[in-house]
């Protein structure tokens, strides 16, 4: 009896203490939300009414021919800057050549990226990632400044090795945008263990670096480490599309890794030599993998040589589902010779005349007919 | 006989108050999770470079796919807003089962459709037969493909086998996602290409919030005290609870509504289970237990910011069909796939979110009408003090209501999507009421749903009216997404 009784004590005073502490802290949370949305909502509503006032001037300024407005912009007081300054990084984002320079001087006029330099060096991770930010979005422009360009580069290849991810992944955009060939080579070391940045943000950065990264590139292609490096290397190559990179795309082509094999032949496709059709239309033919086929088929019809019709139309006939799939479709960019292939097919049994004619009518761009 | 009686009350207080106090444990330490994940993803908003995502060569290209089931009404203006998405390479697949109304030939007209031979890959099995495939001779990757009747999961695995990219988000016909959710989704697939097999976002109602072209321009709460609920209920599971999951690495479900996954893993587990009501749940547990008896690494993400918004019911019949479906559903997946529950070889996912499921999603609703009524039987026999019940209740409320308010202090400083002062307090308004009978009932509804898979009755999923989102204009109240009816391996009955 004793004991029930004590235990109701003590089930009374937890639960008590629950109540106590949940009524306190609701009371809390719900003074911080009012506090913190009428805060915000003022804010807002300041910052959107200057923002009114300031927009008409940077559109007037971004196009080039408004001094004035530049000066007036460069002149605002503190808050209407605040009020301006997103419409400034947005598009910032958004325009090239003298509306970007126009908009990367005001930002310099401003000390922004003054301020942003100085910030790379940091403590917080925070304002090290808005800083990188920064020197992204005027990287194209800043460039060309003799100055503050090696001063950018050098702040972030320091970042490239930070410990957050954030400040690392907003470097390797900024590196991209700062568009300095010395880059590429560390861009590359961003790919590696322990703090890896995503290989697709280093990809679009060295994509950006354009025939200036080819070197580093090929390089990567041929001994890049593991297959997931050297596939990306490859990729990348044919995304810029320089011809230097062609015997290096060759010799991917018998890459061990089907990974590597596949990025190869999409890149041969991208770059569209006709010289590599006969590579091409070996690995069709050979390779064991599937998805090495079905990437050298659409390579073949994106450079479009009526030489590769034979071997497409034999991997429409006899391939399974993607390869057949893929050759059907790459045939029909072969001109006159490719659509008679098709036609040819498309009149034999399934599940060939299957791909043929469904290729066929994509092309025709069927009409009407009941529903089957 | 007293005694026993009393032993057994006594016995139950410590169970209930014991329950409620590990319960709401778990639930503050997944929100501690979340507190740090949200506001720091919020903070770091303008830095993630969404502008070179949208624009890259690199980006992965997603296919879109959804299945359709009588959307009439919000069809064009749905399949609008998807390709209005800002992402460099998308396609849509739309699968219209078996639709009786007019979602076939709206489409038809608004995108010029005309039919096409199409080759399936079959690389995933489907009940029905695909009857014809149409696309869009109005330039845009549009492919709607025609099914007979067979229910959202099958008409999913017909969307998926005939995608066309190697990333598949899944999205219901009648959600309407934010211009950047794709872009914000596909990220975690950037970042860590290999690894990643699925990732999901947060849902929200969109009842009388305005909306324009297919976007939701200005987000307002609901009107009616019923959908005005569920947004408290989606806040705490969303922002609270999946967000917390996926930093302990246990995410154990990813939304039906918007979900984003590798087709290539997709195809190696089967697809959508056609046979089970909560397809989107079952998909990612077997997800998880595919890859770990392979002893693969991977991981599962949940991105708090990209929003899908979709109506939730506001009539006390459609939420009662919604929530027996997905207790049902919730229960028969932890059967069939309860051989995970506590097994090391399945980590997290085995030995902390596999037993909080069973123990705080499965059970809650038993316990909490099991309480409900061991407290009505120590009433009556006198066995209980008025006011230590009443002030147990009071805690519980209290407890439940600070839970749901912070759910939404998380929104507001993470977020901040609910812009009016008054929606903020119609919100906090919604997680008082919640307690004062709303909770009790649905806990009812969850049972019976429960009940009826233990009786191995025939599911039901009910059908929901619905009248379009309509320009600047809030939707119109009553009106809901039409949500296609299913019984196991019979055709459809009637709509109700």
């Amino acid at each position: 009896m004793r004991d029930r009784g004590r235990g109701r004590t003590a089930v009374r005073t937890v639960v008590q203490l629950v109540l106590l502490v949940s009524v306190a802290e609701a009371v809390l949370c719900l003074l911080v939300l009012c506090v913190t949305r009428v805060v915000r909502n003022r804010r807002e509503r300041v910052l959107r009414r200057t923002a009114a006032t300031t927009r008409p001037l940077v559109v007037e300024a971004t196009g080039g021919e408004s001094p004035s407005a530049r000066a007036a912009l460069a002149a605002l007081d503190r808050r209407s800057w605040k009020a301006a300054e997103p419409t400034v990084t947005r598009l910032l984002s958004r325009v090239k050549g003298g509306s970007h320079h126009t908009l990367t001087d005001l930002l310099v006029r401003r000390g922004a990226v003054d301020a942003a330099l100085a910030d790379a060096t940091r403590r917080r991770s925070l304002r090290r990632a808005r800083a990188a930010t920064v020197l992204a979005l005027t990287g194209p422009s800043l460039r060309a400044d003799p100055v503050r360009g090696p001063a950018a580069r050098h702040a972030l290849h320091a970042l490239l090795g930070h410990r957050s991810a954030t400040v690392r992944e907003t470097a390797v955009r900024a590196l991209g945008r700062l568009g300095d060939p010395v880059s590429a080579g560390l861009l590359l070391t961003a790919l590696d263990p322990p703090r890896r940045v995503a290989p697709g943000l280093v990809g679009d950065a060295l994509v950006r670096l354009g025939p200036a990264a080819v070197d580093a590139l090929t390089g990567a292609a041929a001994d890049g480490g593991d297959e997931q490096h050297r596939a990306l290397a490859v990729e990348l190559l044919g995304l810029i599309k320089d011809r230097r990179a062609l015997p290096a795309l060759s010799a991917a082509l018998d890459d061990p890794a089907p990974m590597v094999r596949a990025a190869a032949a999409a890149a041969l496709g991208r770059v569209g030599e006709p010289a590599a059709v006969a590579a091409l239309t070996g690995t069709v033919r050979t390779d064991p993998s599937d998805r090495v086929v079905v990437a050298a088929a659409e390579a073949l019809g994106l450079i479009g040589d009526e030489n590769a019709v034979p071997v497409l139309e034999r991997t429409v006939r006899r391939g399974p589902y993607r390869p057949a799939h893929t050759a059907a479709r790459a045939l029909l960019r072969l001109g006159p010779a490719g659509r008679a292939a098709l036609g040819g097919i498309a009149r034999g049994p399934d599940p060939a005349g299957a791909h043929a004619r469904e290729t066929l009518s994509l092309a025709l761009g069927d009409r009407g007919g009941p529903d089957r | 006989m007293k005694d026993v009686v009393a032993t057994l009350v006594h016995a139950n207080q410590y169970l209930v108050i014991g329950y409620f106090l590990v319960l709401n444990t778990v639930y503050l330490v997944l929100l501690a999770l979340a507190g740090r994940t949200v506001p720091r993803l919020a903070r770091r908003r303008r830095l993630t470079g969404l502008d070179d995502l949208a624009t890259s060569p690199l980006t992965p290209p997603v296919s879109i796919v959804t299945a359709a089931y009588n959307e009439e009404p919000t069809i064009v203006e749905s399949v609008r807003a998807m390709l209005a998405l800002r992402y460099p390479r998308h396609e849509i697949v739309l699968v219209d089962d078996g639709s009786r109304d007019g979602t076939f030939d709206r489409l038809r007209e608004a995108f010029g459709l005309v039919p096409v031979e199409r080759v399936r890959p079959q690389e995933i099995a489907s009940q029905e037969p695909v009857r014809s495939v149409y696309v869009s001779t109005h330039s845009v990757p549009l492919t709607v493909v025609r099914t007979a009747n067979s229910g959202k999961a099958d008409s999913l695995n017909v969307g998926i086998d005939l995608a066309s990219h190697p990333l598949v988000c899944m999205v219901d016909a009648d959600s309407l996602l934010d211009e950047d959710a794709l872009l914000t989704l596909a990220q975690p697939f950037v970042a860590d290409p290999l690894h990643v097999v699925a990732a999901g976002g947060v849902i929200r109602p969109v009842n009388d919030s305005v909306v324009r072209h297919g976007q939701v321009v200005e987000p307002r709460i609901p009107r009616g005290w019923l959908p005005r609920i569920q947004v408290v209920e989606y806040l705490r599971a969303f922002l609270m609870g999946r967000t917390g999951w996926a930093r302990l690495h246990g995410l154990l479900i990813i939304s039906g509504a918007f979900g984003l996954y590798r087709r290539d893993v997709l195809v190696e587990v089967g697809g959508m289970n056609a046979d089970s009501l909560g397809e989107d749940f079952e998909l990612v547990v077997r997800l998880h237990r595919h890859l770990r008896d392979r002893r693969r690494p991977y991981r599962v993400e949940f991105i708090p910011e990209p929003v899908c918004w979709t109506e939730v019911p506001d009539s006390a019949g459609v939420l009662a069909r919604q929530r027996r479906r997905w207790h049902r559903g919730l229960y028969e997946t932890l059967l069939r796939h309860r051989r995970m529950l506590l097994r090391p070889r399945y980590g997290v996912i085995g030995m902390v979110a596999y037993p909080y499921f069973v123990l705080f999603e499965l059970l809650a609703p038993l316990l909490e009408v099991w309480g409900l009524v061991t407290v009505a039987v120590g009433f009556g026999c006198g066995l209980i003090s008025p006011a230590l019940a009443l002030l147990f209740l009071l805690a519980a409320f209290g407890y439940a209501i600070l839970l749901s308010l912070l759910a939404l202090l998380l929104d507001e400083l993470g977020l901040h999507r609910y812009r009016r002062l008054g929606d903020l307090a119609a919100v906090a308004a919604a997680a008082v009421a919640e307690n004062l009978g709303y909770r009790q009932i649905t806990a009812l509804w969850r049972l019976q749903g429960w009940w009826a898979s233990l009786r191995n009755g025939t599911p039901v999923w009910g059908e929901m009216t619905r009248s379009g989102f309509t320009g600047t204009t809030p939707l119109d109240h009553g009106s809901h997404a039409t949500v296609p009816e299913t019984t196991a391996g019979g055709p459809r009955p009637g709509a109700q």
